[in-house]
């Protein structure tokens, strides 16, 4: 009992610890900031454009989304609609003070409104091809009278010639995002104040994007076992296909299973973990494949004694039995000897291993050995 | 630095028990063998953990002074040789409430103001090694349930959390049985006590789930009949 008392002092100490000691990674909504920051993508825009800004806080913490917005002057400057509440619009020529709150404190920034127009616009990427299904962001970049450039892929109003092949947003908050449908080509535009740029968008057809070789980290027992492998490819536009047929299939260490090509089918040679995978356009899936050996528990031997005449044969048979209670004909994997091979040969090679014959009368021991273990019969030439 | 002293001083709360406890093993010997119905009351200190606390945003730190705690005990003592084992069972009443010290986030640490308490009803078994002394080391577990309040828990002034909720809890326990006559007794222990996650709602609107695991130091009266 007072083992036991002590033991637990032991436990007690060891588990109670003092408390949690790691890192926070939560950030403090819950108290207001000790001041804030305004920060513009510009401080200056052309009318009829827009700019985006910001509000951090006194630990750099972007808070914009904590932010309520005013401007000084709504014939210059205001905000756009919910959708974008931190998004300001160049309505006219002139300045607007522009002011953020969060939790009551405030921070202002003076935005300039300029008289300048658009010149030219260039939409970003040029002429780019996609495979069916996926998506790419445009951007257009727009340069002014006064030789300034800007960002309009919000201010612009995007379209698709062909929508069948590729749509592209002119929603609030998705501008320029274009979304592949169907193999062919569209052109995609962007169009301000009378000002616009267009760019070829091709759509290819569906690419590889994954495999996945099932079954997943599977597990074997026993040699010269096979495991047929299953791969699935995963396409751009979300389709599947079994691709086992055409997959290049390779083990990482084929010294404890070799794979065929194509096939997919895995042979156990040793105990051990190896690395099945399936490769396709560049593309590869992989998965792992355990192999375990069974432990060997005994041997029994078709008769433990045998009569023959001399001239005559008799084949023995050995059969193993393993911790998995599987069994196994060893017959031909044993190792064969006769103690006295003048009264009876036994064959030691080859695939009629166990095969004893009788040479003379007499009587001699049969030995059968397999994985450490031995077994005996004895047979009597008449 | 304010959390690493409380660390230390719980950690030297501990040593401090144990170092206590062993001298106290060697007293004169008077056998005490009660059996039967007691009840008892047991007053002490309460030191809270600095809490584990996780939300959708992420983990913050909570970080709690240590307070008194009080409990209230009836059980049953076995007679010794009993053929289950000496010991006892008993059903335990216990408050502890703990002012919020430190409210730790990504940023830094900041104040913290109100109380975390915990109602806690529980069923001890303890283990009673009696030999001939006055002297009677226990050790035991217990398990039950605890209602977990969070009053006006708030950082640098402004409101963090506050509500309710009812959890899972159990403790370990140890310490000595000092036996003063036949049926009365004095009980010095440890007792480490812990919760599953209790769950509040935060001033913004999230949840978040906190530690609660506590270490404490008691010492009590136990009447037998």
């Amino acid at each position: 009992m007072i083992n036991l008392f002590w033991s637990g002092v032991a436990i007690l100490l060891l588990l109670s610890g003092c408390g949690w000691d790691g890192t926070p990674t939560r950030n403090d909504d819950f108290t207001p900031p000790t001041s804030i920051e305004i920060v513009a993508d510009s401080a200056s825009i052309a009318a009829h454009t827009s700019t985006k800004l910001s509000v951090i806080n006194n630990y750099t913490r972007d808070i914009t989304d904590q932010a309520t917005w005013s401007s000084n002057s709504l014939t210059v400057a205001k905000f756009a609609d919910a959708t974008s509440p931190n998004r300001v619009t160049g309505l006219a020529p002139g300045t607007a003070i522009l002011t953020a709150t969060v939790r009551g404190v405030k921070a202002t920034i003076t935005l300039t409104v300029t008289p300048a127009t658009i010149d030219t616009m260039t939409i970003t990427p040029v002429n780019p091809s996609i495979a069916k299904g996926l998506t790419t962001q445009f951007t257009v970049i727009g340069k002014f009278s006064d030789s300034t450039t800007q960002d309009l892929t919000y201010d612009a109003k995007w379209a698709s010639s062909v929508s069948d092949v590729a749509t592209v947003s002119d929603d609030v908050g998705s501008k320029g995002f274009a979304q592949s449908r169907t193999v062919g080509a569209t052109t995609i535009s962007a169009a301000f104040d009378g000002v616009s740029d267009s760019t070829l968008l091709t759509v290819k057809e569906k690419e590889l994007q994954s495999i996945t070789v099932t079954p997943a980290d599977s597990s074997i027992t026993g040699l010269s076992k096979t495991v047929s492998f299953i791969a699935t490819g995963r396409y751009t536009d979300g389709t599947t296909a079994d691709i086992t047929s055409t997959a290049v299939w390779a083990s990482s260490k084929p010294e404890i299973a070799t794979i065929t090509t194509p096939g997919g089918v895995a042979t156990t040679v040793a105990a051990g973990t190896t690395s099945i995978s399936a490769t396709l356009n560049g593309v590869i899936g992989k998965t792992d494949l355990k192999v375990t050996v069974p432990i060997l528990q005994g041997l029994t031997i078709d008769t433990s004694s045998q009569i023959l005449t001399v001239g005559t044969s008799h084949q023995f048979k050995i059969t193993a039995t393993f911790t998995d209670a599987t069994t196994q004909d060893v017959t031909d994997i044993c190792d064969w000897s006769s103690t006295d091979v003048s009264v009876a040969t036994v064959t030691t090679t080859g695939s009629g291993r166990g095969l004893v014959t009788g040479v003379v009368i007499g009587s001699a021991t049969i030995s059968a050995t397999y994985d450490g273990q031995t077994k005996t019969a004895i047979v009597t030439v008449q | 630095m304010t959390g690493r002293n409380n660390m230390k001083n719980i950690c030297q709360i501990k040593i401090t028990i144990i170092a206590l406890s062993l001298p106290l093993l060697l007293c004169s010997p008077v056998r005490a063998e009660h059996s039967g119905p007691y009840v008892g009351v047991l007053l002490g200190g309460n030191a809270l953990m600095s809490a584990k606390s996780s939300d959708s945003l992420g983990n913050f730190s909570l970080e709690f002074n240590p307070a008194l705690q009080g409990s209230a005990m009836v059980g049953w003592d076995f007679e010794p040789g009993n053929p289950v084992g000496e010991g006892r069972v008993e059903l335990e009443y216990t408050r502890r409430s703990n002012p919020l010290d430190k409210v730790k986030f990504a940023e830094g640490s900041f104040n913290g103001s109100g109380n975390l308490t915990a109602d806690s009803l529980l069923i001890n078994f303890f283990g009673v090694y009696r030999y001939n002394s006055i002297l009677s080391p226990y050790f035991g577990l217990g398990f039950g349930a605890a209602r977990i309040k969070a009053s006006d828990l708030r950082v640098a002034g402004y409101p963090l959390a506050s509500g309710s909720d009812t959890v899972f809890a159990g403790q370990a326990g140890l310490g000595v049985d000092f036996a003063l006559t036949k049926h009365l007794s004095i009980d010095l222990g440890y007792r480490f006590f812990g919760t599953s996650r209790p769950e509040f709602k935060e001033a913004d609107g999230h949840t978040f789930k906190m530690d609660y695991f506590s270490h404490s130091t008691v010492l009590g009266l136990c009447l037998g009949f």
